[in-house]
C-alpha cells in the first residue's frame, strides 16, 4: 500500500465528472439533429445549452488542474490538450460544422481514461477496494460449471450479434415471407396494412411482361459471367505466381476495381460505353449473334459483351483467392511430377487444380453474391425498390406494386441466386469414376 | 590428328555457346528462360490494359474539350487539355466540404463495424458455445442473403424505431453485426483468434484477468492487421455502398451519392440554356474521377494491407 490516507479530492471531482462525462458522451452519440421544421426558440436553445455545458466542462477541468498543480507534469499536459481539444470543438460546434463532431466524440472517452488512469492507482490502494474485494470473493465461492460458465461468456461476446440476428434479419425473413402471400402497403398514418391474397404475388410475378425478362436474363448473364470470371482469375493468378518481378505491382493493378467500383461509376461507364473491347464492337460477333442466335440469348449476350470489362472487374477478390491458393501450394511436388515427367500442362490438370478446387467454390459464392447485389441500371435490385415504393393507385393497371409485391420478387431472385450457386458448385465437384483396374 | 583435335575443340566450344543461349532463353525448366518471362509481361501487360481500359477511358476524356469530344479521330491524347471541366465538376460535387462529410460518416460506420466483429469473431473462436455451427450457417445465410429481401420489414422496424431517414439507420445494424459485409468481417476475425494460443487465455485466467480484460489486452493487441483489414475494407464498402444508404438514409452523405446525382445538381448550379454551359461527357467524368480520387489515395497509401489481405485472412486456407 502505498498511501493510507484516504484524499477526498479524486472522489468529488470524480463524482462530478464522470457523470457529466457520460451524459456529454451519450448525447452527442445518440443526439439526433431535427434540421428540418425546428423553430427559433429550440435553435437558440439547442447552441445555449450546448455552449453552457462546454462552459460547466472547461470550469471544472480548471478546477482539476488548479487542484493537481503537485502532481506529475506529463498529466497536466494532457490535461492542458484535453482543454484545448474542448475549446476548440466549442468553438466548431458553435460553427456548425458538423463532421467536426469527431472531436467531440473522442474527447470524452479520452479525458475520461487519462481521469481514471489518473485516480486508479489511489483507487486500487484505498480501503474501500479492499472492502469491496471482500464482497466479492463471497460471490465468487459459487463457482459455475465451466462449460456452462464458458457458454455464457461466449454468448455474451456474440451478444450484440445475436441481438443483431434476432431483430434485423430472422424477423424480417420471417415477416417479408409472410408478406409474399399478401397485398401490403403503407400508409404514413396506419403503417403497413396487408390483405391475405394466397399465391397471388407468384403468379403475378410469372405473368409479369416486364419481370420474367430481367430475370431470365440475369440467368443467362449468371451462366456466362461466373465461369468467365473464374477462369480469367485463374488464369491471371497463375500468371503473377510465375518467378517474375514486381509481383506486387501486378496485384496492385488487379484488385484496384474492388476499391473504385460502385453503382455510379459503373452504370456511368456504362452509359459511356467505355466497359466493352472496341476490337468487340468493330468485328462482326455483335452482328453474327444478332442474326444467328434467338432474341432470348442474343439480347443477354449482347449486353455481355458489351459490359465485357466490368464483369472482369470482379475479378479482383478471386485473383487474390486463388493467388494465396497457389502460393500455399508445396514446390516439391511439382518438382516430383516433372522429374516424373509431367509436362506444365499435365501438372495444371493434376496438381494444380486439384489443389484450388475448394477455393473455386468459395470464388463461385463470392463472384454470385457480389454480381447479384450490385444495384446496376434496369437489374433486379433496382426494380424491386421501384415496386415497393409504388402506390395503391397504380395497382390493377397490371404493374406490381406495393411491399408484398417487392417481397415476392426479392424472394424469387434469392432463390434463383442459389440456384445459380448450387448448379456451378455442383459441377466443379462432380467426381470422375475411377477406372476399374 | 592435330586438326581433328582442334575440329572437336571449336565443336564444343560451338556447342557451349548454343547451350548458354539457349539456356538464356529457354532456361533450365522453360518457366525461368527469358522467352517465357517476356511472354508472361507481355499477357500481364496486355490484360492490364484490357483491365484498365474503363479508367484509362475516364481519365483521358475528362480532360477533353466539347470538339474533342465529337472529333472521331482524337482518341487517347486531347489536343487540348481542358482543365475547366475539373473545376466545374469539383464545385458541382461540393468537393472540398463533402470529402469531410463523407469520411466522417464512413469512419464511425468502419469504426463500429470493426469493433463489433471483432467481439464477436472472438466469442466464436474462443468458446464453446452451444449451436455454434448452427449460428454460423446463419451468419452465412446473412452474406447470401440479398438485402431486398429484408428491406421491406427492416424500413418497418427503423420507422418504429424512429431512425428512418437518419444516418442511425445504417449505423444500428454495423453495431449489432448485421451491416454491410459483416459476416465476412467476422469471419476474419474468427479465423485469426482461432490460430491464437489458448494457453495465454489460460495463464492469464490464472493471474486474476476477467474475460474482457483478456479479449482486449493479450488479444486485441496481436490483432493488429486483422483490425486494419477489417477496418480498411469496412471504409471502402461502406463508401462505395449507394442502394441501401440511399434507401435507409433518405440523404445523401457520401461522395458516390453525390455523384448519382451529378447531372441534378449541375444543372441547379449552371441552369441550361446559358452559353458555355452543357453538361458534356466529359466534366461528368471529370467528377466520378474526383469522387473515386479519395479512395484512390487510400489504396495507394495503404496497398499492401489491400492486396495481403486475403493471404493473412486465412480465407484461403480452409
Amino acid at each position: 500500500m502505498r498511501n493510507d490516507q484516504v484524499k477526498i479530492t479524486p472522489i468529488i471531482i470524480n463524482a462530478l465528472l464522470i457523470p457529466l462525462i457520460v451524459y456529454l458522451a451519450i448525447k452527442s452519440y445518440l443526439a439526433i439533429d431535427y434540421e428540418a421544421g425546428i423553430t427559433y426558440f429550440q435553435l437558440i436553445f439547442k447552441y445555449l445549452s450546448r455552449f453552457i455545458l462546454v462552459l460547466v466542462y472547461l470550469v471544472i477541468f480548471i478546477l482539476i488542474n488548479v487542484l493537481k498543480k503537485k502532481q506529475s507534469s506529463v498529466l497536466n499536459l494532457l490535461y492542458f490538450i484535453g482543454l484545448v481539444i474542448i475549446f476548440i470543438l466549442a468553438w466548431l460546434r458553435l460553427n456548425n460544422k458538423q463532421y467536426l463532431a469527431f472531436f467531440e466524440l473522442a474527447a470524452p472517452p479520452i479525458l475520461f481514461y487519462i481521469n481514471l488512469k489518473e485516480v486508479g492507482d489511489w483507487w486500487y490502494d484505498s480501503k474501500l477496494m479492499h472492502f469491496v474485494g471482500r464482497i466479492k470473493s463471497k460471490f465468487k465461492k459459487r463457482e459455475m460449471k465451466k462449460a456452462t460458465r464458458e457458454a455464457l461468456l461466449g454468448f455474451s461476446f456474440i451478444s450484440p450479434w445475436l441481438i443483431g440476428l434476432v431483430v434485423l434479419m430472422l424477423y424480417p425473413i420471417v415477416y417479408s415471407f409472410y408478406l409474399t402471400f399478401t397485398e401490403s402497403y403503407y400508409h404514413a398514418a396506419t403503417g403497413i396494412t396487408s390483405t391475405p391474397v394466397g399465391f397471388k404475388n407468384y403468379i403475378d410475378i410469372v405473368r409479369n411482361q416486364t419481370i420474367m425478362p430481367m430475370l431470365s436474363s440475369y440467368l443467362i448473364k449468371m451462366v456466362v459471367a461466373v465461369p468467365l470470371i473464374v477462369v480469367f482469375s485463374l488464369i491471371i493468378a497463375m500468371l503473377i505466381n510465375q518467378p517474375i518481378k514486381g509481383k506486387g505491382i501486378w496485384r496492385t493493378i488487379f484488385f484496384l476495381p474492388v476499391i473504385i467500383s460502385s453503382g455510379p461509376i459503373l452504370s456511368e461507364l456504362t452509359a459511356q460505353g467505355a466497359t466493352g473491347l472496341p476490337s468487340i464492337a468493330e468485328s462482326g460477333v455483335l452482328e453474327f449473334i444478332n442474326n444467328n442466335l434467338g432474341e432470348w440469348i442474343a439480347n443477354p449476350l449482347e449486353s455481355l459483351l458489351n459490359s465485357l470489362l466490368l464483369v472482369l472487374w470482379y475479378a479482383g477478390v478471386p485473383i487474390l483467392i486463388f493467388l494465396a491458393g497457389l502460393q500455399k501450394t508445396d514446390s516439391s511436388i511439382y518438382e516430383a511430377a516433372s522429374i516424373d515427367g509431367a509436362g506444365p500442362w499435365e501438372r495444371f490438370w493434376k496438381i494444380t487444380l486439384p489443389s484450388i478446387k475448394p477455393l473455386i467454390s468459395i470464388v463461385i459464392v463470392f463472384v454470385v453474391v457480389n454480381m447479384s447485389l450490385q444495384p446496376e441500371e434496369g437489374s433486379v435490385i433496382i426494380q424491386t425498390r421501384t415496386i415497393m415504393m409504388l402506390d395503391k393507385t397504380v395497382a390493377g393497371t397490371g404493374m406490381l406494386s406495393g411491399y408484398g409485391a417487392a417481397a415476392t420478387l426479392s424472394w424469387i431472385y434469392f432463390f434463383l441466386m442459389i440456384v445459380v450457386m448450387g448448379v456451378f458448385i455442383g459441377l466443379i465437384s462432380i467426381k470422375r469414376k475411377e477406372p476399374k483396374r | 590428328m592435330k586438326d581433328k583435335a582442334l575440329l572437336e575443340e571449336k565443336r564444343i566450344k560451338r556447342q557451349n555457346l548454343i547451350n548458354k543461349i539457349k539456356r538464356i532463353f529457354i532456361g533450365m525448366n522453360f518457366n525461368d528462360g527469358l522467352i517465357f518471362k517476356i511472354f508472361i509481361w507481355i499477357l500481364l501487360i496486355s490484360f492490364s490494359y484490357v483491365y484498365l481500359y474503363p479508367l484509362l477511358f475516364m481519365a483521358s476524356n475528362s480532360i477533353k474539350s466539347v470538339s474533342d469530344l465529337i472529333d472521331p479521330g482524337v482518341k487517347w491524347i486531347p489536343t487540348k487539355i481542358e482543365v475547366d471541366n475539373y473545376v466545374k465538376a469539383w464545385k458541382v460535387i461540393g468537393m472540398p466540404d463533402v470529402v469531410f462529410e463523407s469520411t466522417w460518416y464512413v469512419l464511425k460506420l468502419a469504426i463500429f463495424s470493426t469493433i463489433t466483429s471483432a467481439l464477436v469473431g472472438y466469442g466464436f473462436a474462443t468458446f464453446n458455445i452451444p449451436f455454434k455451427r448452427t449460428l454460423m450457417a446463419l451468419m452465412l445465410v446473412g452474406f447470401i442473403l440479398p438485402p431486398q429481401v429484408l428491406m421491406v420489414s427492416i424500413v418497418g422496424i427503423y420507422r418504429k424505431l424512429g431512425i428512418m431517414g437518419t444516418e442511425y439507420s445504417m449505423l444500428v445494424p454495423a453495431i449489432f453485426g448485421q451491416g454491410i459485409n459483416q459476416s465476412v468481417f467476422i469471419l476474419i476475425f474468427y479465423q485469426f483468434f482461432k490460430t491464437f494460443p489458448k494457453v495465454l487465455h489460460e495463464s492469464a485466467e490464472i493471474d486474476g484477468a476477467t474475460p474482457l480484460q483478456i479479449f482486449y489486452k493479450i488479444t486485441l493487441p496481436s490483432a493488429g492487421p486483422s483490425m486494419i483489414i477489417v477496418f480498411l475494407f469496412a471504409f471502402v464498402w461502406y463508401w462505395n455502398e449507394t442502394f441501401v444508404t440511399a434507401l435507409y438514409t433518405r440523404s445523401t452523405p457520401t461522395i458516390p451519392l453525390r455523384i448519382q446525382q451529378f447531372k441534378a445538381s449541375y444543372e441547379a448550379m449552371f441552369p441550361p440554356g446559358t452559353p458555355g454551359s452543357e453538361l458534356n461527357e466529359a466534366i461528368k467524368l471529370a467528377g466520378h474521377l474526383i469522387g473515386i480520387l479519395p479512395l484512390l489515395i487510400l489504396y495507394f497509401v495503404m496497398q499492401k494491407h489491400f492486396t495481403e489481405s486475403i493471404d493473412r485472412t486465412g480465407i484461403a486456407g480452409e
